[in-house]
């Protein structure tokens, strides 16, 4: 894995490629702990997002398993009303986590400027 | 041990970091905090070496809907601190053991790491163990394959490398251990094992309270094999881990060590003598006799950072005080004879198998010393009790041992010294009258503030009782057994300490 001043590096890469960039991190799947923060607003409290965010990706799994489903997931995309959050898997055990600002961005730049850089997370 | 405090809705983990003396405990987890954004707490520090811990507290990631509050705490690495790494080690659920990597000190990280395992394998779940290879930047630090390859051959651990001045891996580490004691909650909670309430220790005030009474001692881990409990300054039959002899130092021929200064000149190391002249040994003649037993023992006395002098192991303790180095035999002859007094006017008190030595120090001064055959204390007895005795048996010990300490208290006020009372210094046979089995105090020790008897059994049985609610599943039937019948007012505070004091 990525020592934490390359990963924060990557993560200053995202940021300059996602207009709108509020704050990533990226984090442990097991225990919701993050590996790497940024972000651009002291209101948003990445640490709980993170750790939430975590249960999250784990009940997708669930219910994957549950369907009987054999894939794995590559990202979740959640659109808000002013935000839109993306968690991405970069392996089995990390993922990055994403908030952009709606109103100054748009999917496809959120895609594409994970897309750009995630591989340099593992 | 982990557990659930239900009143913050946060599982409550402790995470230990361990490694040899200087290997960048502290400054990883200085990095650790700047990097979360959280304080950190050291309590003591001496030349920038820690004495007893560093403490950082964090509330992050997630398990089964609960935040994890992580308690995460560096131990001191100097040998002559080991009751207090122990202590910490204790309750860790997960250990990042800290290895400086530089060639000059990788050896110290092998030898540490072969005794942590063996207690982390031993305990029930096992603890898991992360290798932060610290000090990567170092021009003489191992190349990453010999290191990874040399910890592989000790055991198949995670090893991830760090530079804790810059930060560097630290976070990683930290977090790979949070994983491993998410390991031990869950096996805990399969087993029904995992503890609800209140930590046992909340903050650095709290454990600092904890570490303070612990004397200064070099304790190695039990041996597993030697079928006994480990006790708190006190060490097992197996002493010193065999990894640990290469840092013992050893006395020269002719006998002496060389070992600290005092007064400019460099002190003689102990060394029991049974041909000794009289006059310089109590009792005269059973003092020689024990002196005989004591010389076939391979114990060395250390300098603790105190000033104090301490050896333990194969059943006795060796001390000195700072303050007992004298000038001149006279000087301190005068003091031997008066400590003599003290103990037989109290010899019905004491535990038996003890001796005041005056010993030469070297540079014509002399420095006195007791040494004293360890006895099995109460608190060994309530450890044992603990593990084996059933809810209701372990209610009857509970409450048997509190009469006893409480009468300990009463035996031991009469004295005309200061015998302090409590779990250690108590005898554990309850059959017979209570005995002093600690150290003799010198003459003239502050009495202190002497506690009634409630707020004694109180304050020497309620760490117990916390720690068997963690431990018992059975910890309810203990709890009615103990409210359960009429006695003593004693029996009725300890029934009620467990029912609502823990």
């Amino acid at each position: 894995m990525a020592r934490e001043k390359e990963l924060l590096e990557v993560i200053e890469k995202i940021q300059n490629d996602a207009s709108g960039f509020i704050a990533a991190s990226l984090v442990d799947l097991e225990s919701g702990m993050t590996l790497a923060v940024k972000a651009t607003r002291t209101d948003f409290d990445l640490t709980a997002a993170s750790a939430y965010n975590s249960e999250l990706v784990k009940q997708k799994i669930k219910i994957m398993q549950t369907l009987g489903l054999n894939g794995s997931i590559e990202d979740m995309l959640i659109t808000l009303t002013d935000q839109i959050h993306l968690i991405k898997m970069v392996s089995k055990v990390t993922f990055l986590y994403l908030a952009v600002d709606r109103s100054q961005s748009n999917l496809a730049i959120v895609r594409s400027a994970v897309a750009k850089h995630a591989a340099a997370l593992s | 041990m982990p557990i659930f405090d239900k009143e913050r809705g946060v599982l409550v983990v402790r995470v230990v970091y361990d490694g040899p003396p200087m290997s960048g405990k502290t400054t990883t987890l200085r990095a650790l905090a700047n990097g979360l954004g959280v304080a950190i707490t050291s309590p003591e520090e001496r030349d920038g070496r820690t004495l007893f811990f560093d403490w950082v507290e964090y509330v992050g990631g997630i398990f089964e809907g609960r935040q994890i509050r992580c308690q995460i705490v560096s131990v001191p690495g100097q040998k002559e601190l080991a009751n207090r790494r122990r202590r910490l080690l204790d309750a860790a659920d997960a250990v990042v053991m800290v290895a400086d990597t530089r060639s000059s000190a990788i050896d110290d990280a092998y030898v540490l790491l072969g005794d942590l395992l063996q207690w982390t394998r031993a305990q029930e779940p096992p603890v898991g163990v992360v290798i932060q290879a610290n000090k990567r930047d170092e021009p003489d630090s191992v190349p990453r394959a010999q290191i990874h390859e040399d910890f592989e051959r000790i055991a198949p651990l995670a090893v991830i490398d760090t530079v804790a001045t810059t930060g560097e891996g630290v976070r990683e580490a930290f977090v790979f251990a949070v994983r491993l004691a998410l390991d031990r909650v869950r096996a805990l909670a399969a087993a029904r094992r995992l503890g609800e309430g209140s930590p046992d220790v909340d903050g650095p005030a709290e454990l600092m309270n904890r570490l303070a009474p612990l004397s200064i001692a070099p304790l190695a881990f039990a041996n597993p094999d030697a079928g006994e409990a480990p006790i708190a300054g006190e060490t097992t039959s197996a002493d010193v881990a065999p990894e640990y002899e290469h840092l013992v130092p050893r006395p020269r021929a002719n006998g002496s060590l060389v070992a600290a200064e005092q007064d400019g000149a460099a002190e003689r190391v102990f060394v029991p003598d049974p041909l000794m002249p009289g006059g310089f040994i109590w009792p005269p003649v059973d003092g020689r006799m024990l002196l005989h037993e004591v010389a076939q023992l391979v114990r060395t006395p250390v300098l603790t950072p105190c000033g104090d002098w301490w050896a333990a192991g194969e059943g006795w303790r060796f001390h000195s005080s700072a303050s007992s180095l004298f000038r001149s035999a006279d000087s301190g002859r005068q003091e031997l004879i008066e400590w003599a007094r003290l103990h037989v006017a109290n010899v019905h008190r004491l535990s038996p198998g003890r001796t005041v030595i005056l010993a030469d120090a070297g540079g014509g001064r002399f420095r006195l010393w007791q040494l004293v055959r360890v006895s099995h204390a109460l608190r060994d007895r309530l450890v044992a009790s603990m593990a084996e005795a059933s809810a209701g048996e372990l209610a009857r010990e509970l409450k048997a041992a509190a009469s006893h300490l409480v009468r300990a208290r009463s035996a031991f006020t009469g004295s005309d010294i200061c015998l302090p009372c409590t779990l250690w210094t108590v005898s554990g046979d309850l059959q017979r009258q209570p005995m002093f089995v600690g150290l003799m105090p010198k003459p003239g020790s502050d009495r202190g503030d002497e506690l009634d008897e409630s707020s004694l059994v109180e304050r020497e049985f309620l760490p117990l009782l916390r720690s068997l609610k963690n431990e018992r599943d059975d910890f309810q039937t203990v709890v009615s057994a103990l409210s359960s019948e009429n006695g003593s007012r004693t029996a009725e505070t300890i029934g009620r300490l467990a029912a609502s004091g823990v």
